[in-house]
């Protein structure tokens, strides 16, 4: 009896392993079969002149899928994270819903793939997710070695470096003060390069050690084994301002130096501009809507009681000569990311401003005309 | 009873080893040596529990984070709406593991000593914690009292109870778990942050008496059954229902009839009506030779199926037939080996027709769409940590057999290519396979192709795994009597049927304990896979909880509640390792 | 196997059986078609990742390795490399330096905590138990976290006034810095000083134990050997410039090897490759050879002998086609042989030099100086991690390897008088060592592979620096296959060590 049991098992496990392998079918079978579908959705919801669209490329197998496979991160305050309800939240994973909002019409239809900062260059290389918005600063060398390209920033943000007001760093401190000093920052992110270049050009010596994540050196820092901690300034004020005890919250300083530029936006694969365009102009979308004052609640009630606006009735798909169409999008692709998902100002608001625990001063994020650096080209 | 208890206690020997006082000086201070040993462990013991105490009373701690996110622990991101499923899969496991308690375990004992002891340890640790944790004079209160009634009821107990009682184990099991349940209903209305929800305390009591249920049902319906067969359609069920819990009750197909009628329901008839008529001919006793080239040769197709040779066939390209197809080649390969009689033919149909059905059925669930509305992986938490560990040592299980065959045949090429990927792969580490597949694997397709994330992390797993049980498999085999060899031969078995008949299920039986214990790695090790970006339990106390906004900082705790979580399961697991080697007598060489 | 000779059996009768049932036949047939599926596939997956990577627009070039990385290591050799070679080697030496020093301190842990488990005191019994249990069943990740967490909250912070020893010893939460000893220009003078050293005690040791074993009268010999060792070993501190002689002879192969025309260099990799082949093959035959002359070769036999041969030709003629090889042997042994060289130059002084940690405070924070030897929290997380992770299943495997020393040899020992330390020293534990001595150098691998795990603490092994410079410079699939040559060439040569130990302490029964 023993045997025969033994037997079927063997057999069994065979057949189980068969069935493991099966669920490949899943996603190989599909391509096959949307590929034809694909076309047939762009055909319908192009419009007449959607000859480009027809080819494929991502914006076509986006539609055809029916939902975005977004590349973010799952531990990021304020830019990705999940709620305790299993929700993705967060600056980029808004830019995320708005993109599928624009393409699809529901900014639910988003499936998040989390991307760990070292396989960022994969995930791109090899196509696995349609966009990638995980704090990803634009770089040449990512540029030209990453098999992507990037898109329009949506967050301009800068390094600088974290200290103890008790240890002696003062709003005024440059890199002087890191001499002698152990320097801890995040691995795998330009912050490691700029500070190594940093130490050398200012002629100082550091110890530079390298964490996997942002607890890494905020427990070092803490505890005294990192004397300084440097990475974008959004992380630093946004961990600052979450610090717990108060005491320790209140001892970190920020120092005004900046010594890098870090613009960080979406990438996707390289050579596809129609999916290119898609992704900035839903960008550009919230930027206008924003300098335009229009909100998610509002935009009906400025389409009608602006009707002279003719970029915003272009734009929000209010006029006949819309040019989403042109795009392979639906007319109300732009105007589904405001209702859904909002303006910048509103996206900017919900996870980094005053209501949030970073609270966040918009800076370098402010509309061009308030003097910051958002400046979207004109929809015409 | 109780006047005779002194006596008792004074005379009988088992009563002697359990008092407290001889049993301390035996133990702790038999010489200077001991005593010296002892104080200076005892102080180091309690150095070391006071830093940890004091690091996990902390005020510091927020221990909330932990509270608040236990279904991103449990399921990560698992929608609400759905989330029957997840109940449904537990209720479906609790089932089994009665059924079996029932048919194997039957209704074990436990002195009543053993019990006592373990409630006097209980008492005196919760003492310990209470002294020595950074507590507010209410709690620690309440905390000694808890301790000293532990300590209290093990010594009236220890008094009244007679030596060498015994009681049934499961019987504590169970009021222990109820006393656990009770708990969960119970402490939320005396502990103020604490909050249950109705969804877990319902769902769980359900599943409580569910259990208890199955496990009188077992019993009843063993004996009628026959517990051999009983035992057998268990193992049965165990393995089906890791397909059914993955593929259908948590994956929700979204079954879409139009591929069904057209696609899975021509190719089940095709393979059930083909493969049974192909089996019949082959497993004929007078076309012995025959059957086996035919055998061949369908193997020889079945595997031209999966290059890209046939690409453009109708068809065959498609996995649902070619899985099918490859099974029944191995099955036909088989036939000729266990055909002759009337009997056996028929029982090899008839069981090719079952397992083509299973395989139809599971593979038209997996090829449909997922009827949930996801946000990401619909797998996480520990649920994606026990479906990794189980799935993929399902997976490893019959190429580890393979490889471990392959090493010690006496077939040169066999050997080397064995060898070398045993070898090659039990000298990297496991961060650098998955690696391999988070990269490699879609550089190994063709481009339109997309491999989930899971079945990504399952295959690298499996094939770290496999050259290990290879390696476990491997000791099963070298210690089989070389007589059992050529009786096998004397018999007039061929390789197959020796292979299959005499010597796996003597070398497998060997190295079970082995085998669990390469489980117990295996489940370990799949806290890597948040490279490939998925979210199982680690991940979530290492990153996930720490990125939300009100628990920043909170990796620390978080990670003693995993590293708990990781040791309740591991712990019990080698516990039930060691009993069944015990029972086997195995290891005792 | 045992099965090999019935099998062979039809065989002999070739010629009435049809080849569709020559099981020798079909035996080969099996595994040749098996092999040409094998290498198809390979094929067929090879020429996918070519196509994808053009498709991607990747290039497959280890480039990187001679180009700039531009990021700082925190401990290693090279702290600012220069190149992703030398990130890469700071990676691999660090990974080496934890790996050589946790198999040591797991061993002896794990001796200890398996003995302890054993032992008659029910505390000692207990905290080992729970020890094992507790470490054996955690996910090593967690505990290294934890252990860096100690560190962060238990160590004090770093200032100029630290201690415990100032001058000698600091252990603060940078770390733990110490006096030690530091090898000189002059250390591998004196380093050949020792193995002449070790070569003489050896046969000084020879000699008198020979001696003893012919009259029986007690002769010493491990005590004179140590004697003559130190003897020697202190002579050769003092006079270690004399083995500056060597450098002429490593300056005369270089200077031979870079003169040598490359097609010499050929020649003589392909008449050493044939050699090899041949050897392998005459002593294979002679260890079949028995009085009545030559064994029955299997088929498993041949294949060796055969794929041997080929090897070796095929070797010979490839270091004949290719010049390239024959070139890089000369240019890469030159200057190995350069290297070598430069150890040896009549440098003086004493080869070792011991250094005494240092604090200073260039600007806000004090640091260590790199004088000491400092043992960073990361390094020391990863460190204690492995070693406790390892130990805890080496004492279960020592545990097991104690209670299978049968019982007969402790009664054996106690009934001839030992102490129970004695028994476990003299008796028990031989004993058990060879039977734990294969499952323990399968943990050694284990600990070996579980190093990779550092980044979670911020060391830089190779997996992390290589992790950095794929992350920088986009070379994934090579970064990838680097780290999996260099753990294959670790676990290569830990098996080769304690398969060696292994075969010189099993016992020759038969």
């Amino acid at each position: 009896m023993m045997k025969r049991l033994l037997v079927l098992l063997a057999v069994l496990a065979l057949v189980a392993a068969a069935c493991g392998g099966e669920s490949e079918t899943d996603d190989t079978t599909e391509p096959t079969e949307t590929t034809a579908a694909a076309t047939e959705t762009t055909a319908a919801t192009g419009g007449g002149d959607v000859g480009q669209a027809g080819e494929g490329g991502t914006l076509a197998a986006v539609q055809a899928r029916g939902t975005l496979i977004c590349g973010v991160n799952n531990g990021v305050p304020g830019f990705g994270f999940v709620d305790d309800t299993g929700t993705f939240s967060g600056f980029d994973v808004d830019y995320c819903r708005a993109i599928a909002a624009a393409v699809l019409g529901d900014s639910e239809a988003v499936e998040f793939r989390v991307v760990e900062a070292a396989d960022r260059g994969t995930v791109i290389q090899t196509g696995e997710v349609d966009v990638l918005i995980r704090n990803t600063t634009y770089t040449q060398s990512r540029d030209a070695q990453w098999g992507g390209d990037f898109g329009v920033t949506t967050f301009y943000d800068g390094q600088g470096f974290m200290g103890l007001q008790s240890a002696g760093v003062t709003a005024d401190s440059g890199p002087e003060v890191w001499d002698g000093a152990v320097v801890c920052t995040i691995q795998g992110t330009t912050s490691e390069l700029n500070a190594t270049n940093l130490a050398q050009v200012s002629g100082v010596t550091i110890d530079l050690v390298t964490y996997a994540d942002a607890d890494g050196y905020m427990n070092a820092l803490q505890s005294g084994q990192c004397d300084i901690a440097t990475t974008d300034k959004s992380q630093l004020a946004s961990r600052k301002a979450t610090a717990s005890p108060a005491e320790f919250s209140e001892d970190l300083i920020i120092p005004g130096f900046t010594f890098s530029k870090e613009p960080l936006g979406p990438v996707y694969q390289a050579n596809d501009s129609q999916w290119g365009d898609v992704v900035n102009w839903t960008v550009f979308a919230t930027l206008i809507a924003e300098e335009k004052g229009i909100t998610s609640a509002t935009l009906a009630d400025y389409l009608s009681s602006n009707p002279d606006d003719t970029e915003a009735a272009r734009l929000f798909g209010a006029a006949e000569d819309q040019l989403q169409g042109d795009m392979g999008l639906d007319p109300l692709a732009f105007a589904n990311v405001i209702t859904q998902v909002g303006s910048y100002a509103e996206i900017y608001e919900r996870n980094l401003g005053p209501d949030t625990p970073f609270n966040l001063p918009r800076g370098l994020n402010e509309l061009w005309s308030n003097g910051g650096l958002l400046y979207p080209p004109p929809a015409r | 009873m109780s006047t005779s208890t002194q006596y008792d206690a004074e005379t009988a020997p088992p009563s002697t080893a359990l008092h407290p006082v001889r049993w301390v000086r035996d133990n702790l201070f038999s010489s200077w040596w001991n005593s010296m040993l002892t104080v200076v462990v005892a102080l180091a013991v309690v150095g070391a529990l006071y830093g940890v105490l004091n690091f996990a009373f902390s005020p510091e701690r927020q221990w909330n984070s932990v509270t608040s996110n236990i279904r991103l622990y449990a399921t990560f991101a698992y929608p609400e709406t759905d989330y029957w499923r997840v109940w449904a899969s537990l209720g479906i496991v609790v089932v089994l593991a009665s059924l079996s308690v029932a048919a194997w375990a039957g209704r074990p004992e436990v002195a009543v000593s053993k019990l006592i002891r373990g409630v006097a340890f209980a008492g005196a640790a919760v003492l310990l914690v209470f002294v020595l944790a950074p507590l507010s004079g209410g709690v620690r209160v309440t905390g000694l009292l808890i301790g000293f009634a532990l300590m209290a009821l093990a010594f009236v107990a220890w008094r009244t109870v007679p030596a060498g009682k015994q009681v049934p184990l499961l019987a504590v099991v169970a009021a222990l778990l109820a006393l656990a349940l009770a708990a969960l209903w119970v402490l939320p209305s005396f502990i103020e942050p604490m909050v249950i929800a109705l969804s877990t305390t319902i769902p769980l009591t359900i599943q409580f008496a569910i259990g208890i249920a199955a496990y009188f049902y077992g019993m009843w319906l063993g004996p009628r059954v026959g517990l051999q067969r009983f035992r057998s359609i268990l193992v049965g069920l165990w393995l089906l229902s890791v397909p059914l819990i993955y593929l259908v009750v948590l994956r929700a197909p979204a079954w879409d009839w139009d591929t069904v009628t057209s696609e899975d329901f021509p190719i089940w008839v095709a393979f059930a009506v083909g493969g049974s008529l192909l089996l019949r001919v082959i497993a004929d006793e007078e076309r012995k030779t025959l059957g086996r080239l035919v055998a061949v040769a369908l193997v020889l197709f079945a595997i031209v199926a999966w290059t890209p040779l046939v690409a453009t066939w109708p068809w065959l390209p498609l996995f649902k037939v070619r899985i099918p197809l490859l099974v029944l080649a191995l099955w036909a390969m088989a036939a000729p080996s266990f055909g002759g009689s009337a009997e056996s033919r028929r029982s090899t149909i008839l069981s090719w027709i079952g397992i083509a059905t299973l395989m139809a059925f599971f593979l038209a669930a997996a090829t449909s769409g997922s009827g949930l509305v996801i946000q990401t992986n619909f797998i996480g938490g520990l649920l994606l940590t026990l479906l990794l560990s189980i799935v993929s040592l399902l997976l490893a299980f019959p190429l580890g057999v393979l490889l471990a065959l392959g090493r010690t045949s006496t077939l040169p090429i066999f050997r080397v290519v064995s060898t070398a990927y045993i070898e090659v792969v039990r000298g990297v580490p496991l961060i650098t396979i998955l690696f391999f597949g988070a990269l490699f694997l879609p550089l190994f397709l063709p481009e339109e192709i997309r491999v989930d994330s899971v079945i990504r992390a399952l295959i690298a797993i499996s094939l770290f795994g496999a050259a290990y049980l290879a390696e476990n498999v491997r000791g099963g085999l070298q210690a089989i009597p070389k007589g059992q060899y050529e009786a096998a031969k004397a018999m007039g078995l061929n390789t197959v049927q020796m292979t299959m008949l005499i010597v796996l299920p003597q070398a497998l039986r060997a190295v079970i304990p082995a085998l669990v214990g390469q489980a117990i790695a295996i489940f370990k090790d799949t806290s890597l896979v948040f490279i490939i970006g998925l979210t199982e339990i680690l991940a979530v106390a290492q990153k996930v909880v720490p990125g939300q906004p009100s628990f920043v900082g909170s990796q620390r705790e978080n990670l003693l509640f995993v590293a708990f979580v990781y040791w309740i399961f591991t712990f019990t697991f080698s516990r039930a390792s060691q009993r069944l080697e015990r029972k086997l007598g195995v290891g005792e060489r | 196997m045992a099965s090999m000779n019935t099998s062979e059996r039809p065989a002999q009768d070739k010629q009435r059986v049809p080849l569709w049932r020559n099981v020798t036949f079909l035996k080969w047939m099996l595994q040749i078609v098996f092999l040409v599926v094998l290498v198809g596939f390979a094929w067929i997956a090879i020429r996918q990742v070519a196509d994808n990577l053009r498709r991607i627009g990747l290039d497959f070039s280890w480039d990187f390795l001679d180009e700039p990385v531009g990021f700082q290591i925190s401990e290693g050799i090279f702290i600012n490399p220069q190149t992703g070679w030398q990130a890469l080697f700071t990676g691999m030496v660090n990974m080496l330096r934890i790996t050589i020093s946790g198999i040591v301190a797991a061993t002896i842990l794990g001796v200890v905590v398996g003995i302890a488990r054993l032992s008659s005191n029910a505390l000692v019994k207990g905290v080992a138990t729970v020890f094992v249990e507790t470490i054996r069943n955690i996910p090593l990740l967690v505990q290294i976290i934890f252990w860096l967490a100690f560190v962060q909250l238990t160590f004090p912070r770093l200032s100029l006034d630290s201690g415990p020893i100032p001058g000698w010893l600091y252990v603060s939460r940078k770390g733990v810095s110490f006096a030690w000893l530091f090898p000189q220009d002059t250390f591998w003078q004196w380093v050949v000083g020792l193995i002449v050293a070790w070569l003489v005690a050896r046969y000084v040791y020879r000699r008198l134990f020979h001696k003893r074993e012919l009259t029986g009268e007690e002769t010493h010999a491990g005590m004179w050997a140590l004697v003559v060792f130190l003897a020697i070993a202190v002579l050769a501190w003092f006079a270690n410039p004399v083995f500056g002689v060597l450098s002429y002879l490593f300056g005369a192969i270089t200077a031979l090897l870079e003169a040598l025309p490359t097609i010499a260099m050929q020649l003589v990799l392909a008449g050493l490759l044939l050699f090899a082949a041949g050897m392998f093959i005459k002593r294979f035959l002679d260890s079949r050879r028995t009085p009545a002359g030559l064994a029955k070769l299997t088929d498993d036999d041949y294949f060796r002998l055969i794929s041997a041969g080929v090897l070796g030709a095929v070797g010979a003629v490839i270091a004949l086609v290719v010049p390239g090889i024959g070139e890089a042997v000369l240019t890469w042994g030159a200057r190995f042989f350069e290297f070598v060289q430069g150890k040896f130059d009549f440098n003086t002084g004493p080869p070792l030099q011991g250094a005494r940690p240092t604090l200073a405070q260039a600007g806000l924070f004090a640091n260590y100086e790199d004088t000491g030897l400092t043992m960073s929290p990361g390094f020391f997380s990863v460190w204690l991690g492995v070693v406790l992770y390892t130990g805890a299943f080496i004492a279960e495997i020592v545990r097991g390897g104690i209670l299978a020393v049968s019982k007969g040899q402790t009664e054996a020992g106690l009934a001839m008088g030992l102490r129970r330390s004695q028994l476990l020293r003299f008796i028990i534990l031989p004993q058990a060592f060879r039977i734990i001595l294969p499952p323990l150098g399968n943990q050694y691998l284990n600990l070996a592979k579980n190093t990779s795990l550092g980044v979670a603490v911020a060391f830089p092994e190779v997996v992390a620096v290589g992790q950095t410079v794929f992350n920088q410079r986009g070379v994934s699939v090579q970064i990838i296959l680097f780290w999996m040559a260099f753990y294959l060439m670790v676990s290569l040569t830990i098996s080769v060590i304690v398969n060696y130990f292994n075969r010189r302490l099993q016992l020759v029964e038969r």
